[in-house]
């Protein structure tokens, strides 16, 4: 399969402006598909933290009140 | 694994490492890493022209992913940025001109050397120079001394440019982001065109010379400078890759494994520009210049001596030095998250205290 890839490549790389733009676009798309991604478990993890630190919050106070439909913030959720 | 285009075997591993050190240093510093990455690839026994076109490649990739993450923590002066590569694209192709003529003098290879030398020398001792007396006698932000007062003041050509239906454009403009009041518009201009000039000629990006001039030569801050940088960085990037792409000099595969975890170094170098201050950031940055200088003249003077070991220890002490720099960075910004992490935890146990002391006086009410 990788050998087919490769073979593929190179038959590509033959044709110079078209394996140019074919190269630049490709690193392009990749460079935003990859900061897209980032940017998605960025947030995930912030989102995480936020709720983390909730539980956390609620938990030690020792209050009683974990699950009342309060988070750690005091906000009502 | 085998690599067709550039018909070499490399470890993905490796290059997966290579790719980790230069997005640190390129998020944090706005630098594309063009000498790094090349110098990386030598390393690894990839030959000379296709190091130097998939550095490039790669140098394009990590500033369009610094550069929409700086964007987004509103580094990056649009204005400033486009001023810059107005001059940028010309100087480029000036410079490729150039280079041309001196490759046809068969002198081309030991005039970039100097100049590559001579440059990342002078401005790595003057940044660390700078950050040294810093520390010790004025902590805080850099500003190059009454240097970007002087910039600002200068009054390059005309102050509007009429157009034939009335009106006209500012050619002295504001630029908030990169908080200046007011500035003459063919001053960035003709700064992209010396750094594209100059970034073509030595077949890198050129960020090593514009972040300077930013900080120092406009005033704007450090992290303002990373991010405008960066968009110049794109356009030099794409410019250099399709060059060489043209002449079937890059291997997209090996750029891409390596841009795969550049990426990822990419986001937690810019991360760490909001947690490290802005002298930590230049000093850093310093370090890492005057460590390429020393590794670019070692490396001449192998060339010179025909004593392939010296250049071997130059490509060493260039990524075992960047490595150190690309860990620090981690390292700050580790320290940064667990201070926050900390402070997040006091402040959640405040606020637990001061419901728990209302419920009480509810209670008692």
């Amino acid at each position: 399969m990788y050998q087919t890839f490769g073979e593929f490549l190179l038959r590509l790389s033959a044709h110079s402006e078209l394996w140019a733009v074919v190269v630049i676009a490709m690193m392009a798309v990749t460079a935003v598909a990859l900061y897209l991604f980032w940017d998605v478990v960025g947030r995930a993890v912030s989102l995480g933290a936020r709720l983390w630190n909730g539980r956390t919050g609620n938990g030690r106070t020792g209050n009683g009140r974990a699950g009342s439909g309060q988070t750690g913030n005091g906000r009502r959720e | 694994m085998h690599f067709p285009v550039a018909d070499v075997t490399l470890s993905p591993l490796l290059l997966g490492l290579l790719g980790l050190i230069v997005g640190t240093m390129t998020g944090f510093f706005g630098v594309g890493g063009g000498f790094l990455i090349t110098g990386g690839l030598l390393v690894l026994g990839v030959p000379t022209i296709y190091a130097v076109g998939t550095g490039l490649l790669m140098v394009m990739g990590t500033a369009i992913t610094s550069t929409l993450r700086h964007r987004r923590l509103g580094n990056v002066d649009a204005r400033l940025a486009g001023l810059i590569v107005c001059g940028t694209i010309p100087g480029v192709f000036a410079g490729e001109q150039v280079n041309g003529r001196l490759a046809e003098a068969g002198i081309a290879g030991p005039v970039v050397g100097v100049v590559y030398f001579a440059l990342l020398l002078t401005l790595g001792s003057l940044m660390v120079g700078n950050w040294l007396r810093q520390m010790r006698y004025r902590p805080g932000p850099a500003v190059g001394g009454g240097l970007p007062a002087w910039f600002r003041r200068l009054r390059l050509g005309p102050a509007r440019l009429p157009l034939p239906g009335g009106g006209g454009i500012n050619l002295r403009p504001a630029f908030p982001n990169a908080g200046i009041d007011e500035m003459s518009a063919l001053l960035p201009a003709l700064a992209g065109f010396v750094i594209g000039f100059i970034a073509a000629l030595l077949g890198a990006g050129g960020g090593f010379l514009l972040m300077p001039f930013l900080v120092y030569g406009l005033g704007v801050s450090p992290a303002v400078a990373i991010g405008t940088d960066l968009f110049q960085i794109i356009i030099t990037g794409t410019l250099g890759a399709f060059l060489y792409a043209r002449d079937g000099n890059v291997d997209p595969v090996i750029a891409i494994i390596m841009f795969a975890s550049a990426s990822v170094g990419t986001q937690l170098g810019a991360l760490s520009t909001r947690f490290v201050n802005a002298s930590r950031i230049l000093g850093l940055f310093g370090v890492t210049v005057l460590n390429a200088g020393v590794a670019v003249g070692l490396g001449q003077l192998g060339r010179l001596l025909e004593l392939p070991g010296l250049e071997a220890a130059s490509r060493v002490l260039l990524l075992g030095v960047s490595g150190a720099v690309a860990v620090t960075i981690l390292a700050l910004l580790a320290a940064a998250a667990t201070v926050r992490a900390r402070r997040g935890r006091r402040l959640a146990r405040l606020r637990a205290a001061r419901r728990r002391r209302g419920a009480d006086a509810e209670a008692s009410a």
